[in-house]
């Protein structure tokens, strides 16, 4: 593993050009700045329509900034190679619902670049890991929200990545599918491996990450360890992180 | 990327693309399709009609120039639906199952079933594309131009599946009912594949762009009434002055407009013309190479280019698609 940053965005905008001419401009991101160290879980919070999907999709390459640079795994977001050591879990998995378990870990294996040997060795292991190897070769048609989710985040473990990309995984997922969660998030600490958790649970982000990022209105508000937005260092004061971010959500400036 | 990993990726898109197909009840429908023109081939029979040869001197061997007409000295019988119809041959035994073939060759498979095929296929690489699913697939690390090229080789690899077992059971039914082998008949694989290759990348180039199943479909649909119109069009403007000298000749840049056209798309009245050559249907019946609009243009014809053409510009687009796709924002 690199000792380089697990990503850097460096002064990143990101617009879209929306209606039927893409004459009007969308500001998703806005001049975005931050480093996440490796073994770092690092969470980003902010209201909908904040920028924090786009700043995903940018990280992952499924879009291009429009000014700024990336770099995943100390590599250029631009370079594909390194996506090969990225998982992503994504807040409303739609996965082709004619494949079973199984077929879809083995096919998202190969787009993953592994080999077949490799694929067909980790398969049968993250299928019991997130508790669907007596499904797993059940049609994905049949399985229910929770259980989509839990294979949304094999998926995303099939090539043991070293950043871990976590769009709003708790989407859907039972008491037992946050504990898995929580086990992968700490599993992935141990190992020295670098978590992006973006949610809207804050107590759990309060709990699991190191540093957090706020974005409102596509502008990084807050960058740095929930502490320091939940403890008052002059009054020693603490809040939790929802009140210590309601005004930041709601500022305008 | 090296080419094992390529391969693997490529092989896992066609699996997946054969199991999205099984999902669908067209594919079972064109499969029972086959079935039954395998049926009716197999209801199909001649009695005699060996030596027939029809009165008259319409019958000249293309290659010898001589009449091949004759006498008829033993008129068969064609028997259809096991023995519930019977038409007399006005053809010999050969000439008549060959003519059922260009029927099931360019009617059945080459433009009823084709158009099924269009539509049947233009949402696999649509749905594909839906964000929801597409985030997922594009986040890993294989190049989207190869996601959408093995889509495409699959869906191609599809229609070839179900060409072949049309075309290699009608004409297995043919051949043990009728001793008829016409291994022509076989090139309409082929044939139609290249056909269908070509007009499918303009439906992959709508979907990356539109990402709508109607947009492919009606879009393919369009795409290969133009390619027919300009492909007969360039015909007829070049025989223009053999079937009607008295009209005004047409402007050079029409003429070079017409020309530039046919060379850059595919040519499906072409690809039916070397399939009737394939099976010298000339020698039986009236073709449509043998229309005076068509013979003039066909003195300087070249099945390859025609089929260069279609496999060039199904590369060209494909690739334009994939440039598209390359560029396109999630």
């Amino acid at each position: 593993m690199s000792d380089r940053p697990a990503m850097v965005l460096d002064h990143v905008t990101k617009i879209y050009r929306v209606g039927l001419l893409g004459r009007t401009s969308l500001r998703a991101l806005d001049d975005v700045s931050l480093c996440v160290e490796p073994g770092e879980i690092f969470g980003l919070v902010g209201p909908n329509r904040a920028g924090k999907t786009t700043l995903v999709k940018l990280l992952l390459s499924l879009c291009a900034p429009t000014h700024g640079v990336i770099e995943r795994l100390g590599q250029p977001a631009h370079s594909r190679a390194s996506l090969a050591r990225v998982g992503y879990v994504h807040e409303n998995h739609a996965f082709p619902r004619y494949l079973s378990a199984r077929a879809l870990l083995e096919y998202y294996g190969a787009l993953s670049l592994l080999s077949e040997t490799v694929v067909k060795q980790r398969v049968p292991a993250l299928l019991e890991r997130v508790a669907l190897a007596d499904r797993s070769d059940e049609p994905i048609s049949r399985f229910s929200k929770g259980m989509v989710q839990r294979l949304g985040m094999a998926q995303a473990l099939i090539n043991d990545p070293e950043l871990l990309v976590l769009d709003e995984p708790s989407e859907g997922l039972d008491l037992s599918g946050r504990q898995l969660l929580r086990e992968v998030m700490a599993e992935q600490r141990r190992a020295g491996r670098t978590v992006l958790y973006v949610s809207h649970l804050l107590h759990e982000i309060e709990q699991v990450c190191d540093r957090i990022g706020v974005l409102v209105a596509g502008r990084l508000r807050f960058f740095g360890p929930a502490g320091a937005l939940t403890t008052d260092v002059a009054t020693g004061v603490t809040r939790t992180l929802e009140q210590a971010l309601e005004p930041i959500y709601h500022s305008t400036n | 990327m090296d080419s094992p990993q390529i391969i693997y990726v490529l092989r896992w898109l066609v699996r997946d693309t054969f199991r999205q197909s099984r999902t669908t009840r067209i594919f079972w429908i064109m499969l029972g399709f086959s079935a039954l023109c395998v049926v009716f081939c197999l209801g199909l029979s001649v009695e005699g009609g060996d030596n027939l040869r029809p009165d008259g001197d319409f019958l000249i061997d293309p290659k010898t120039n001589e009449p091949i007409a004759g006498p008829a000295r033993d008129l068969g019988t064609l028997r259809l639906f096991f023995g519930a119809f019977r038409v007399s041959l006005a053809r010999d035994r050969e000439s008549a199952v060959q003519h059922v073939e260009v029927i099931l060759a360019s009617w059945v498979a080459g433009a009823i079933g084709l158009l099924v095929t269009l539509v049947w296929t233009a949402g696999f690489i649509p749905e594909a594309l839906q964000p929801a699913s597409a985030t997922v697939l594009f986040a890993k690390p294989a190049p989207r131009g190869l996601f959408l090229v093995g889509k495409y080789l699959a869906v191609t690899l599809l229609v070839a599946f179900q060409a072949s077992v049309f075309f290699a059971g009608t004409w297995l039914a043919l051949g043990l009912r009728t001793g008829v082998w016409s291994a022509g008949y076989l090139a309409g694989v082929p044939l139609l594949v290249v056909h269908f290759a070509a007009i499918y990348s303009v439906s992959a180039l709508l979907a990356v762009s539109t990402g709508s199943t109607i947009a492919c479909a009606l879009g393919s649909i369009l795409f290969w009434a133009l390619c027919l119109a300009v492909n007969l069009g360039r015909d007829a403007a070049i025989a223009l002055p053999v079937v009607a000298p008295t009209m005004p000749p047409l402007s050079a840049f029409t003429a070079t407009l017409i020309d530039a056209a046919y060379w850059i798309l595919p040519k499906p009245a072409d690809l039916v013309m070397i399939l009737e050559r394939a099976l010298n249907a000339d020698t039986y019946m009236a073709t449509l190479s043998s229309l005076p609009e068509m013979a003039a243009a066909r003195t300087s014809w070249s099945p390859e280019a025609s089929i260069a053409t279609a496999v060039g510009f199904s590369a060209i687009t494909l690739g334009y698609a994939c440039r598209m796709l390359g560029k396109k924002d999630y």
